[in-house]
């Protein structure tokens, strides 16, 4: 038979068995859409992080070390070759580098670097000649520097006149402050660097090779500059045989490490989401198509009679399944791009990863709020993904020869004879006469239909339950991710209140008068006041309590994992060591409202938390550590525990006592027992040791513990609700009268950005809901149409129960009782799968995406609800291609045998 | 006893250009006890008049009379019942349900009457008559056509029937297989008093037969027996 033979038969096929035809076609388009689609959906988002990378650390790929004498001059010198493209260039010749007591570097930037990094001249100058400078606004307000062109700055001894005023550098691996100087500046160094962005139309990391030998530099000495470089091409390849041993060395985390390690180079978790849902297309095409492929054995072996090969066969599977694909693809590429568009116009920003900016080390912390603030979230234009486009077309053609492949190696198992007679059972037959004892021969029947083929059993159970475990997963995943959100919205963005008031100082003496707290609460528009104290101090961790010396840079003692220079010169490090087993850590200490306390029981991770009890009998909570993969075990204290917390003895003791190494009388000490251990801390300070929800301990406790213990009466900071309706700018106004003469104290209004964030969220929900639905209608459709099949393929026998004197109402608890049993066998099925689905995303939130707080319990109630839904669906599904049969002539049924 | 009367039935299939008068006017009755042969060329109707007397189909005109019940006069549900109850169906291509063995075939339609009990002594000498009692744990797909047309007579003998109907009960088996049938037939109407009603084409076959209606283009052209009238 030709080819061309073979595909007008096809095409006959296709035309012929419409309905077969539409219910295929609908299935690919619907399956492609929805890849597309959601491919389309995070590649634009992913495109969108790119530029809010580029707007936040800047645009420059590597930075290379450069030798002294041969590279130096100009930075436009780099030509272009085949192997490279070089778009921007700067250089930054380091002068001198200062330690202590902060660590300063003095550099002198040419304008390609300054432009790279977005370091824009905001007052003044650029350095001209030696002893000018230029600060960033951020490094003079750290060394405690006025910002008055002109003025005197010491710096390492040496006095600068400040000459201009830089913006601030977002650098999430900065560690030092930045001081420009001239070029003609003679410092200690002279060390330049060079900093390229290439061109990324091509895998940078390419380039950046191919650059160093093309101009001789030190190929060891090449660094990313920030996250950027990895999102075009610049990762290392990672090895997944080494990922997978390194993993498995680890005593603890091996999934999440492996996990974690390949979602950073090759986005795993967008790849796992498209892999899901291709799993489930192929699934549903597949059962699509053997349902009609069935119906088609005998002629298929009238065909292999009159001499086609099985190559014609399988050829003329294949061309029809590819007719349906040559339409249903374009139909459901365009429809999926079409929507997902229409969804990112109207909802992108949940598309784009807000975190960016908002991790920074020590002192240089800041968070959401801040960033949010500064470089607003645009999730810029709507981006076809053409790799997914090619991926998901590659991937059906596979999919589709595959189906062709796998039913023509089915269809060799029987001879043409069986297939003409569509007699395809095989296996072994039960011998038992069951209308001996039992006379419900109408539930046999059923039950024997039913595993009749078991393999179309175990398939359509398969398809059945697929499309429900996606949607109960996704349900569960957006569910955690929900309380996830609220919870770290509240904790680690800063957003648990409208507004703020603050005290933006790195003195313990500045605090808000406790008076203020009362007249803010009488303010109209006010609904609540939630007044904080803070002080900082100091736990001992003796006897191995301290389970973690490698968690922080100070106990590590690993090369390149410094600790904060600033941390270190006024506190005198996070931790120090004391002995083999005993360790001194600092610690935020709070005093929270009765409400806040018990707001921070969705934080709990050991205990209880009941403000009153805390007050009678003196018991404080504990805000422990959280490693990269959510362990919270590095502190052994648990509730019951006792705890002896140092601080200092009043906010008039000299700075230096903040670093606890003074004279006793500087401090006073108290023990405590532990009533809980949370995971985080609500009303926080930020000026101190920092607190960014992971790697700082806290001891909370009630505001009167703190009054009475430690005699601290002002306020560090109140967070503040307001009435429903009120109006957010006015009410500010108010307070800032209120708080306008209170030294350092700064009223940051939230209310817009709460909104922006709680919108965010609800978009996202109904996104995620929306494709978790949008799984649950395919899985539907996949039902009806394979139920439809069960009932076609057997109207013969239908017939005969009909003539034999089955009634309609028997004929119907027949469908019934089939219909029940398969709902029941997937509900069963379903269940099971899910179970290790949800062991699995357990562990995914808790240990890599470092959920708070992920729930552990089974939803039982969706799983129930899934259940009977698919029960409902099954036997509705089975009723209504029964009815097909009862509007059906009986002699034509017979007639199909 | 008369069993079955059938009067000026009537059967038209499609509309206007397209109309087929499949029967005209056709009218006989057949007594208890009676094997009767209806033969007819192809498309004559003799399958028409079976699917119509069994309660297949719905007449265009006339009636039918089984046991003085007019099925015509039937419900849905009274004719599923009653077809049940009073008229066993052979057809040509045996029609037995694949899933099922040879016993649990045979006594099927015996579990649609709710409460009925089946007779496994009636069913176990029916089986044995039908030489089938050695085969009674074998699926159809293990049988031969005439192993699998007697287990299709025993299956229409298992509710003992008023009217048996058979539609070119040997259509599709050899000479051989076709006379052992025939005799089992005849031994059935005779044995159980079964009445019969056979459709085919064969003449030789009906030649053994009580009685020989012959239908041509949907009218009887001779026929046997005594009216009720």
């Amino acid at each position: 038979m030709t080819l061309t033979n073979i595909i007008k038969l096809a095409f006959s096929y296709v035309k012929y068995y419409k309905k077969q035809t539409l219910a295929l076609l609908l299935g690919t388009a619907m399956s492609t859409a929805l890849m597309t689609g959601v491919g389309s959906l995070m590649y634009s988002g992913r495109t969108a992080d790119l530029q809010r990378i580029r707007d936040v650390y800047g645009d420059a790929h590597y930075r290379f070390d450069m030798k002294e004498n041969l590279h130096s001059g100009s930075s436009n010198q780099w030509r272009e070759t085949k192997a490279f493209t070089v778009e921007k260039c700067g250089i930054l010749t380091v002068k001198k580098e200062v330690k202590a007591p902060y660590q300063i570097t003095f550099v002198h930037a040419d304008a390609g670097y300054l432009e790279m990094f977005r370091r824009n001249l905001l007052e003044g100058s650029y350095p001209q000649k030696p002893g000018e400078v230029a600060l960033a606004e951020r490094t003079l307000r750290n060394l405690g520097m006025e910002n008055t062109l002109g003025s005197a700055v010491v710096l390492d001894g040496d006095a600068y006149t400040l000459c201009g005023i830089l913006s601030d550098q977002w650098d999430e691996t900065a560690k030092d402050m930045k001081a420009f100087v001239s070029a003609d500046t003679k410092l200690e160094k002279d060390h330049s660097y060079l900093y390229v962005k290439f061109k990324e139309n091509g895998r940078v990391l390419a380039q950046a090779t191919a650059f160093s030998n093309a101009y001789d530099f030190d190929i060891h000495k090449i660094e990313r500059v920030s996250s950027l470089t990895a999102y075009v091409g610049g990762n290392v390849s990672t090895s997944l045989p080494g990922v997978l041993r390194t993993a498995l060395s680890l005593p603890e985390g091996r999934l999440a490490y492996f996990w974690g390690t390949l979602n950073q180079s090759h986005n795993l978790t967008e790849k796992l989401v498209l892999a899901a849902l291709g799993i489930f297309s192929a699934f549903v095409i597949f059962s699509l198509f053997q349902v009609s492929v069935r119906k088609r054995a005998s002629q298929y072996s009238t065909l292999q009679t009159l001499g086609m090969d099985e190559r014609g066969a399988f050829g003329l599977i294949l061309s029809e399944l590819y007719m349906v694909l040559l339409a249903g693809y374009p139909t459901g590429a365009a429809l999926g791009s079409l929507g997902a568009k229409t969804l990112y116009s109207r909802m992108g920003e949940i598309f784009v990863n807000q975190q960016i900016g908002s991790i920074q080390n020590g002192t240089h912390t800041a968070h959401i709020r801040d960033v949010a603030a500064q470089i607003e979230v645009r999730p810029g234009s709507f981006c076809i993904s053409t790799g997914t486009l090619v991926g998901c077309a590659v991937f059906l053609m596979f999919l589709m020869l595959s189906v062709s492949c796998i039913l023509i190696y089915r269809m060799r198992r029987f001879t043409l004879a069986e297939m003409q007679t569509q007699n395809t059972h095989t296996g072994k037959q039960n011998r038992r006469i069951y209308s001996v004892k039992r006379s419900d021969m109408i539930g046999i029947l059923s039950r024997k239909f039913l595993f009749e083929r078991k393999g179309t059993f175990i398939g359509i159970i398969i398809a059945l339950s697929l499309g429900q475990i996606l949607f109960l997963g996704t349900a569960y995943v957006i569910q955690n991710a929900r309380v996830h959100n609220a919870l770290t919205f509240k904790a680690d963005d800063g957003l648990a209140s409208d507004i703020q008031v603050y005290e933006d100082s790195l003195s313990l003496s500045d605090v808000i008068p406790s008076n203020a707290a009362n007249i803010l609460e009488a303010t109209e528009g006010v609904a609540s006041v939630n007044p904080v104290r803070y002080t900082l101090g100091e736990l001992p961790l003796e006897n191995g309590l301290f389970r973690w010396p490698e968690y922080y840079p100070e106990t590590a003692g690993e090369e390149e994992f410094e600790p904060d220079p600033l941390i270190m010169e006024r506190f005198h490090g996070t931790i120090t060591r004391q002995s083999e087993k005993d360790y001194r850590i600092k610690t935020n200490v709070y005093g929270y409202s009765d409400q806040m306390l018990e707001e921070l029981a969705d934080y709990l991770l050991e205990g209880s938390i009941e403000p009153k009890s805390m007050l009678k009998k003196d018991t404080v909570i504990l805000k422990t550590l959280m490693d990269g993969q959510g362990n919270y075990d590095g502190i052994d204290l648990s509730p019951g525990d006792s705890i002896r917390l140092k601080v200092p003895k009043n906010a008039s003791v000299p700075e230096a006592a903040l670093r606890f190494e003074g004279a006793e009388d500087w401090y006073l000490e108290k023990e405590f027992t532990v009533a809980a251990v949370v995971s985080r801390t609500l009303g926080k300070n930020d000026n101190f040791i920092g607190d960014n929800g992971t790697s700082t301990v806290g001891v909370i406790m009630t505001n009167q513990q703190m009054q009475e213990h430690f005699g601290i009466d002002g306020y560090d900071s109140i967070g503040i609700t307001l009435d429903k309706g009120a109006d957010h700018h006015k009410v500010s106004d108010k307070i800032r009268d209120v708080t306008g003469e209170i030294p350092n104290c700064l009223v940051k209004d939230y209310t817009q950005l709460i909104e922006q964030q709680e919108l965010y969220l609800r978009q996202k929900m109904f996104f995620f809901y929306g494709i978790a639905f949008i799984l649950l209608l395919i899985s539907i459709f996949h039902i009806l149409n394979s139920m439809q099949y069960l009932v076609a393929s057997r109207k013969h026998e239908f017939g005969i129960l009909r003539a034999m004197g089955i009634t309609d109402a028997g004929f119907c608890r027949l469908l019934v009782k089939e219909g029940f049993c398969y709902g029941i066998c997937s509900g069963l099925f379903m269940a099971v799968l899910y179970l290790a689905v949800h062991k699995v995303l357990y562990y995914g939130l808790q240990h890599v995406f470092l959920y708070l707080h992920a729930n552990a319990n089974l939803p039982l109630l969706p799983l129930l609800g899934m259940v009977v839904l698919n029960l409902v669906i099954c036997i509705t599904a089975m009723l209504w291609a029964g009815k097909e049969v009862l509007d059906g002539n009986i002699i034509d049924e017979i007639a199909q045998g | 006893m008369n069993i079955l009367k059938v009067t000026e039935l009537e059967k038209v299939y499609g509309t206007g250009e397209n109309q087929v008068h499949a029967l005209k006017g056709v009218s006989f009755t057949v007594s208890q006890g009676e094997f009767i042969a209806v033969v007819g060329t192809s498309g004559s109707g003799k399958s028409t008049l079976m699917n119509l007397i069994g309660g297949l189909d719905t007449p265009s005109a006339g009636s039918i009379r089984i046991r003085k019940h007019d099925i015509a006069s039937l419900t849905r549900k009274e004719l599923t019942i009653f077809r049940r109850r009073n008229i066993g169906f052979v057809f040509q291509n045996y029609s037995l349900m694949p899933v099922l063995n040879v016993y649990d075939n045979v006594t099927l339609p015996v579990t649609f009457d709710k409460g009925r009990h089946i007779d496994h002594t009636f069913i176990q000498e029916l089986l044995t008559e039908l030489g089938l009692w050695e085969k009674r744990r074998k699926y159809p797909s293990e049988l031969s056509g005439g192993q699998q047309q007697r287990a299709a007579l025993a299956r229409a003998l298992a509710n003992k029937p008023a009217l048996l109907l058979a539609d070119e009960p040997t259509g599709n088996l050899d000479s051989r297989t076709t006379a052992e049938v025939m005799g089992l037939l005849r031994m059935s109407a005779r044995k159980f008093h079964q009445t019969i009603l056979m459709v085919t084409h064969n003449e030789l076959i009906a030649q053994s037969c009580d009685r020989i209606i012959t239908i041509e283009d949907g009218q009887i052209m001779e026929k046997g027996g005594d009216d009720l009238d």
